[in-house]
Formats: C-alpha cells, sequence, structure tokens
C-alpha cells in the first residue's frame, strides 16, 4: 500500500497536464477555425492570426510544467524513491502534490476556453481592421493572466515543500 | 531628441508650378500638405475625373499582380504535380527497358484512359525529353544518382523563376517611376492580355463544369451498349428506356414477363434497362414503369453512352491541356511583374498628390497650400523652393496653441527600433514627452528574462544580424528585425545570468562564470527579480508622469500623487533583503544584521510615502469631507498598484517555460541516447531531430509569449501610467507606396 502516495501524486500530475491541456486544445482549436475562415479570404493576415491563435496554448504548457516539477518530485526518474527516506512518497505527500496541482488544472481548463474565445473574437478584429490586431493580442493576453497566477500558486505549491 | 518641433508651412503659387513643387516635394520628404481652409473667392479644385482615371488604372495593375500571383502558385502545384508523375514514369520506362521508347506513343494513350488524370500534349513532350534523360543516365553508374537528385531540382522545366510578389526591398528614385511611367500603355496593354487569359480561364471553367454535369448524366447508361436513337417504336411495339433503382430491378423484370421482354445492363445505384411490348399494353407498362421508379432516358444520340462519354472524357482533356497551357503562357509574364509594381506606386504617388491638390483652394491662376515641415528642415526646403520653383512665395510659422501638429519621432538607433511597440499603442501626441527610450530599455530588459535562454538569444541575435547584414533592409522596413536583433542580445545577458545555454547549465566550462542563479532551482528568486524589474518599471511610469504634472504647472499634484509612488517603491526596495529572506529565495546564515536596518530605513520612507499620497488625495479640494474621501480614494489605488505589480509575475511564468521545456526536452534526448538505444551513436540520429524540433518550438512559443507579454506590460502597466498616444504621425508626401520604396 505505501504505493499509493505516489498514486495520488500521479493523478495529480496527471490532472494538471490533462486538464489545461483540453483547456488548450480549445482554445487553440477555436482560434484555428476562426482564423482559418480569415485566412481563406486574405492569405496575408496568417501571422497575424497564428499569433492570436497560438495565445492560448500556453496554458497547456503551464500545466506541463507543474505536472514535470511534480515528476521531479517524487522522484520519477529514480525509481520514485525518495532520497530522504529510501521509500516511495508518503500517502500525506502524494495528497500533497496532487492538491497543488489543482489550481493549474482547473484555472488552465477554463482561462484556456475563455482566452479563445477572446482569440476568436480578435482575429475577427483582424479581419476587419488589421492594423489594430495588437490590441487584439492585448485583450487576449488580459485573460492569461489568471492563468499566470494559477501556474504561479500550483508551482510553488509542488516546488517549495520538501515532500517526503 | 524625441518629438521633432514642426513648423506651418504656407504657400501660394502660381498654378503653372503646381507639377514642379509637387515633384520637389516627394523628393524631399518631408512635407506632409493638410487641408487648408477656403479663403474668400476660393474653391476646392475638382479632381474628381483624374481621380478616377488613376484610380481605374491601380486597379487594373492591382488585378494584374494578384492574378499574376495566383498563375504562379497554381503552376508551381502543376509543376511539381506533373514532375512526380513524369518521375513515376520515368521509373516505370526504367524497369520495362528500351521498349518503351518505341511503344511510348501507344501506352501513353493506354495510361490516358486508365487513369482519371488525364495525360496532355506537353506532358508528353516533357516525358519523352525526360526519358532520353533517363536512358543516358542509365549507362552511367547509379552511384551518380544522388548528384542527379541535386541536379533534378535545378531542371528548369519544373521550377519556375523566382518571383516576389510583396514589397521589393528597393528604392526607387522619382525619375525611374516617372521613366516608367512613359510605357504606361505598353504596360497596360499587357494588363489586358493578361486580364484576356483570365477571361479565357473563367470561360474554361465554366464549358469544363458543363462537361462534367454532361458527363455525370451519360455515367449509368455506360454499360448498355446500345445506340440511343435505336431506341424506337415500332408499327406494333413500343420501346422503353430508362432507368430503375437497382431494388427495384428485380420487381419490374418480374412484372415485364407478364406483358413483355425486357432486357437490363450492368450499373451501380440507378439499372438501365431496355424493354418492349405490344402496342396495345402500354398504358399497363406505363402503370409497372411508374410503380418501380422509372426515369425515362431523354439522350437520342446515335451514339451508344461509352462513346458520349469517351468524347467527353476527350474534350475535358483538350480543356485540361489547354488550361496548363494557359497557366504557363501567364508565367510569361513574370518578367514584367517589376513594371506593374512600380507603375502601380507611380500611381499611388499620383493619387497622392491629387489628394495634396484637392486640399489646396486656389483661384484659375494661383493656388495656396498649407503644410508642415520640421524645423530643421525649414532652411533647406525654402532654398529649394526659390531655386526651382520661382513664381512660388512660401511662409513658414511655428505651430498655434490650438493646432495639432503632426508627431515625427527622432531617437538613436537602440530606442528607434523600439517605436513598433510604442506606436501598436498610440503615437505619441506632439506635446506630449516621446517614451521611447523608456520603452526601449525596458522591453529589452524583460524580453531577456522572459525567453531567458543564451542558446536562444544567439540564435535570434545571429539570425536578424544576418538578415539585415544580406538583405539590408531600406528605409524603415527593418525596423522589427532591428528590435528582435536587441532583443536576442538581451536574451543573451539574461540567459547566461541564469545559466541555461539550450536548456543545459553549464556546470564544468568557463560560462559557469556568468552564472548568478538558476531559475529552475531557484523559482523564488526569479520571482523576486520579476517583481522588482515591476517596481522599476512602474516607478519610471510615476515619476514620467509626476514630471509631466510638473511641466503643466502641477507641481504639488504631481509630486503628492506620483513621486509618492516611486518614495513607496523604494521603501518596498527598502525591505527587500528581509522579504527575499521570508519568501525563501536566499538563505542566509546569519541573516545579516543590515537587512534589518535597511527594513527600517524602509519602515521610514514608506511612512513619508503614505503621508504624502494622503496629502496627495486632498490637494486641491475645499471641502473637508471631500478632501478624506480623495485620501481614501488614493489609498484605496494601491490596491490596482499590487495587483499590476503581480501583473510582473508573468515574468517568472514565462522566464520559467522556456527554461524548463528545454530542459525536458534535454532529458528526453538523453533517455533516448542512453536508456533505449544505450548510448550507441545510431540513439543520436534519433535525438538529434527531436532536438532540433523541439527546441524550435519551444523557441517559437516563447518568443511569442515574451513579444506579445512584453508589449502587455508596458501597454497595460507602464502606459497606464503616464502614457496617453493620443498623436497622428507624420506622413510626408511619398510615404505611401505599396511595393517599392521612394527614394528620397
Amino acid at each position: 500500500m505505501e504505493i499509493m502516495g505516489v498514486v495520488y501524486a500521479m493523478i495529480g500530475i496527471g490532472l494538471a497536464v490533462i486538464l489545461s491541456g483540453i483547456g488548450s486544445s480549445i482554445g487553440v482549436s477555436r482560434a484555428s477555425q476562426a482564423a482559418a475562415g480569415v485566412v481563406a479570404e486574405d492569405p496575408d493576415k496568417f501571422m497575424k492570426c497564428l499569433l492570436l491563435t497560438l495565445l492560448p496554448a500556453t496554458q497547456g504548457i503551464y500545466g506541463f510544467i507543474v505536472g514535470f516539477m511534480g515528476l521531479i518530485k517524487i522522484q520519477a526518474l529514480a525509481g520514485f524513491m525518495m532520497p530522504a527516506t529510501g521509500t516511495y512518497i508518503s500517502v500525506g505527500g502524494g495528497l500533497g502534490i496532487m492538491a497543488a496541482c489543482i489550481p493549474i488544472a482547473v484555472g488552465g481548463l477554463a482561462s484556456a476556453i475563455y482566452q479563445g474565445n477572446v482569440a476568436v473574437a480578435s482575429i475577427g478584429l483582424v479581419a476587419k481592421k488589421p492594423e489594430e490586431s495588437g490590441k487584439g493580442m492585448l485583450m487576449t493576453t488580459m485573460v492569461e493572466t489568471y492563468a499566470l497566477l494559477s501556474f504561479l500558486v500550483s508551482f510553488l505549491a509542488v516546488f517549495i515543500p520538501n515532500w517526503v | 531628441m524625441a518629438i521633432v518641433s514642426m513648423h506651418k508651412m504656407n504657400l501660394i503659387a502660381h498654378a503653372s508650378e503646381e507639377a514642379r513643387l509637387m515633384k520637389l516635394f516627394l523628393n524631399a520628404g518631408y512635407v506632409e500638405i493638410v487641408s487648408k481652409d477656403l479663403l474668400e473667392l476660393t474653391s476646392y479644385p475638382d479632381m474628381r475625373e483624374r481621380r478616377s482615371v488613376v484610380e481605374g488604372k491601380l486597379l487594373k495593375l492591382s488585378f494584374a499582380i494578384t492574378f499574376l500571383r495566383e498563375m504562379y502558385i497554381k503552376q508551381k502545384t502543376q509543376l511539381k504535380r506533373d514532375e512526380k508523375e513524369d518521375a513515376k514514369n520515368k521509373k516505370q520506362s526504367i524497369k520495362s527497358g528500351t521498349e518503351v521508347d518505341k511503344t511510348l506513343g501507344q501506352s501513353d494513350i493506354q495510361q490516358g484512359e486508365s487513369k482519371d488524370k488525364a495525360f496532355d500534349v506537353s506532358e508528353q513532350g516533357l516525358l519523352d525529353d525526360i526519358q532520353e534523360e533517363g536512358s543516358e543516365d542509365l549507362d552511367k553508374a547509379s552511384a551518380f544518382d544522388i548528384k542527379k537528385l541535386f541536379l533534378r531540382k535545378k531542371d528548369s522545366k519544373y521550377s519556375l523563376p523566382k518571383a516576389n510578389f510583396k514589397r521589393e526591398n528597393k528604392l526607387v528614385t522619382l525619375e525611374e517611376y516617372e521613366d516608367l511611367a512613359k510605357d504606361e500603355v505598353d504596360i497596360l496593354a499587357i494588363v489586358s492580355e493578361l486580364e484576356d487569359i483570365n477571361g479565357f480561364l473563367i470561360d474554361l471553367k465554366s464549358e469544363q463544369a458543363r462537361e462534367i454535369a454532361k458527363l455525370e448524366q451519360y455515367k449509368p447508361y455506360v454499360d448498355a451498349d446500345i445506340r440511343f436513337s435505336s431506341v424506337k417504336n415500332t408499327k406494333s411495339t413500343v420501346s422503353f428506356f430508362g432507368l430503375v433503382p437497382a431494388s427495384k430491378l428485380e420487381l419490374l423484370k418480374e412484372k415485364v414477363s407478364e406483358i413483355g421482354v425486357i432486357k437490363d445492363f450492368e450499373g451501380k445505384q440507378a439499372r438501365p434497362f431496355f424493354m418492349m411490348c405490344h402496342k396495345d399494353r402500354t398504358e399497363e407498362a406505363r402503370i409497372i414503369l411508374n410503380e418501380c421508379e422509372f426515369s425515362r432516358c431523354s439522350f437520342t444520340d446515335d451514339r451508344t453512352a461509352r462513346e458520349v462519354i469517351n468524347e467527353i472524357n476527350e474534350k475535358l482533356e483538350c480543356l485540361e491541356v489547354s488550361r496548363k497551357q494557359k497557366y504557363s503562357d501567364a508565367m510569361n509574364y513574370l518578367p514584367d511583374l517589376y513594371k506593374f509594381k512600380v507603375l502601380y506606386d507611380n500611381y499611388m504617388l499620383e493619387i497622392a498628390k491629387i489628394t495634396c491638390m484637392e486640399n489646396s483652394p486656389g483661384t484659375k491662376k494661383a493656388f495656396l497650400m498649407e503644410g508642415w515641415v520640421p524645423s530643421e528642415k525649414v532652411e533647406e526646403l525654402t532654398k529649394l523652393i526659390e531655386e526651382k520653383s520661382k513664381r512660388t512665395e512660401v511662409f513658414f510659422r511655428e505651430p498655434l496653441e490650438t493646432e495639432n501638429p503632426p508627431t515625427l519621432t527622432k531617437n538613436n538607433k537602440f530606442a528607434d527600433s523600439f517605436t513598433g511597440i510604442t506606436n501598436g499603442f498610440g503615437v505619441p501626441n506632439y506635446r506630449e514627452r516621446d517614451p521611447a527610450i523608456f520603452v526601449a530599455f525596458f522591453y529589452f530588459l524583460i524580453f531577456g528574462i522572459m525567453l531567458g535562454d543564451a542558446g536562444y538569444g544567439i540564435l535570434m541575435a545571429l539570425a536578424c544580424f544576418g538578415f539585415i547584414r544580406v538583405v539590408k533592409p531600406v528605409k524603415d522596413s527593418g525596423k522589427m528585425i532591428w528590435m528582435f536583433a536587441f532583443c536576442g542580445i538581451s536574451t543573451i545577458i539574461w540567459g547566461a545570468l541564469f545559466g541555461s545555454w539550450f536548456g543545459i547549465s553549464p556546470e564544468k566550462t568557463f560560462l559557469r562564470y556568468f552564472t548568478w542563479f538558476n531559475p529552475m532551482d531557484r523559482p523564488l528568486m526569479l520571482f523576486v527579480v520579476g517583481i522588482a524589474v515591476g517596481l522599476l518599471h512602474l516607478g519610471t511610469g510615476f515619476i514620467l508622469k509626476g514630471v509631466a504634472e510638473i511641466k503643466a504647472k502641477r507641481a504639488l499634484y504631481g509630486i503628492f500623487n506620483q513621486f509618492s509612488w516611486a518614495v513607496l517603491f523604494v521603501a518596498v526596495f527598502c525591505y527587500y533583503p528581509n522579504l527575499m529572506v521570508f519568501l525563501g529565495a536566499i538563505n542566509p546564515d546569519p541573516v545579516p544584521a543590515w537587512y534589518g536596518v535597511s527594513a527600517k530605513v524602509g519602515t521610514y520612507i514608506a511612512l513619508v510615502g503614505v503621508v504624502m499620497l494622503i496629502i496627495g488625495g486632498a490637494i486641491g479640494k475645499k471641502n473637508p469631507f471631500k478632501m478624506v474621501t480623495g485620501a481614501l480614494g488614493n489609498m484605496y489605488g494601491s490596491i490596482n498598484v499590487v495587483s499590476d505589480l503581480l501583473s510582473y509575475s508573468r515574468l517568472f511564468g514565462l522566464g520559467l517555460t522556456s527554461g524548463v521545456i528545454g530542459y525536458a526536452l534535454n532529458m528526453l534526448g538523453g533517455i533516448i541516447v542512453n536508456l533505449i538505444f544505450g548510448g550507441l551513436w545510431i540513439g543520436w540520429l534519433v535525438a538529434i531531430p527531436i532536438l532540433v524540433i523541439g527546441h524550435t518550438f519551444n523557441l517559437g512559443i516563447n518568443l511569442l509569449g515574451a513579444y506579445v507579454h512584453n508589449a502587455r506590460l508596458h501597454y497595460v502597466e507602464f502606459f497606464g501610467r503616464f502614457y496617453e498616444g493620443s498623436g497622428r504621425a507624420f506622413q510626408p508626401l511619398g510615404y505611401k507606396t505599396k511595393y517599392t520604396y521612394l527614394d528620397n
């Protein structure tokens, strides 16, 4: 049963990567669909649309980083053996890592989807007024702030404690 | 430095001077003509006719350029397809040996029939050539294969000359424009030829569609080997020829067998059949047929369906051939592309001139003009006008308080390359401070932290400086590249400080001496650094606003409301050592005594700051109640400032992202090489492409992130403090061209 700590931690890590990844996929795919429409009309706007399309992709990356840090913390590369104790991570530790992963998992999921919506609207803006694409980008990054805050909390919560 | 002061130009000239003046202004490149108010007895000239003529020509030329581009892309894909097909045929022919040459004609016809995509004459020609080459090559050793591959690439049959449909990176003088404009009749005639090709292609397309529709109609009958005309009634019999759904065929057969004879043919969903019965039983037959959803064949050709279909296919092939022919015809006009572009811009300048004249009221003999000229150019321009245009009188004066001159900024190379960032928000007002130098400094500073990998920085800087070196962008077109080149340098500096070279920390090389701290090991340190940069950035914003307030004669307001924040930020810096210990960013043991002293000093400074803020809120208000609310409002504003400060945590997020992903990629590479391939060199063959692609992706996505988030920090957090950006950019005559740059 001592492996349960690892299981809990892995669930958390999985959630961080999967949920934020889902969010980013939805956001990017929505934006890409809109961008494809605009590019069909005017191929010259491709670069501007691409920049907007990629903005909701970051949440997935944040989730990945938190997950990666979690893997390092539970010594996934050293057979899950904690150096301090020589065994698997404790159940408490596993649950702690799982909880620490929740902010970016949920925050990333929601913010990426909503950021995708803003990106779609901004791509509409690029279609009509390409010279204002900077403002569209600005509005899209507004949503990202909250993903960043979630990431900050998750990262620090995973990284700082000495999990045993 | 910064915003160039402007002079208003007023001139009055004889009508005959118009062209000369326009040319002079275009060549000068620093005169912006604005609309002048009507004076007594003057009127704006009516230029609508001239304008519509020029606009018509512009439309024609823009059609020519876009049409050529379309044709170019189509021809390119066509050639690629041809090349593939020929290569395939060549392989086949090599297999079957030399016989192919003799049977070439036959096999082509067979292939043409068997394939959906038909062969065409030009392709056959190509095929012949290739096969001759192929048989020669066959004699040589196959070791030359690689060489052949390279040669193939250069094969002129399959490659088009390079064509640039975007803006030319070239300065064109006014004389060149005018020289080319002399040939405008010829050039426009070429455009008409292109229009003909376009018209031909459109007709071709509709004909093709028509033939295909016809083909679809005949298709169900393909296996019915009866001539359509042979379906006739005789004296005593009635014939029916048509289609029934395959599911109803059996039923039909059964029923018809009672009244007449039926023959059915092969088909997919709809089965063609022919039936015959006695005249007296026509009604009965009709009822049966209706039951079975019979649809009568309406064709009366004196041929079988297969013959008709073959004919249509042949016709389609012919159409295909002439379509391809037209594509390659259109390519003959590629050398004229440059002329189109230059002529297009010639008319763009023409439009600019017309707009100028429309804004300049006049009488029959003379006209008035008004515009803006940078003050430093006034003397030069006066001299020029005196020299070249005798019947012109020009006056200059300082702008009035009520006037709003356009903004022309002038900075050193470094600050100038970042103006794109400022202009993305808004051009500074003529009477505002140009934030260029501050934007440049902070954008440079922050970009490096956000990307934070020296390897990526080197790549960026090399790519950008290389581009500048090779392409030599003319005029302002290279600003953005310069910006990224500088940002690359910043990234190198910060990457070295973070000890990250393509995600590898230089533990044993001399590079480790540059390392300050590694964000992967001490992420909190990065967080603290990010917030410190935020304090600097915001503080600069507050100070700039304060200075502007003082200049606007509201010194007290500026000092107490704006500088107070700067004072508070200084206090925060005094707290910083303690804060860093508290957050665990540094772990000195024992904690030096000056940390506490610094914090104490900070407390006093903070108190001063808070008092200043309270006073600032109360300033300028007479009602004591309002003074209290003002002070409280100022205190409440600190929430905004704190949230803005926290926004700088994105430095932490983005800075870590590139580092961690780079590290993870390298680890993946290590796993592939050491664990999967056991350290063999084959492992590197697999790992290197993965590493290259991965790092490219990482660089790309983080470059975008750094670019956008850095801009956001400037627009929202920094500009939100002090900058309005309500100005209008200076647009001198001749600045608007599309495909070339006017040399002036």
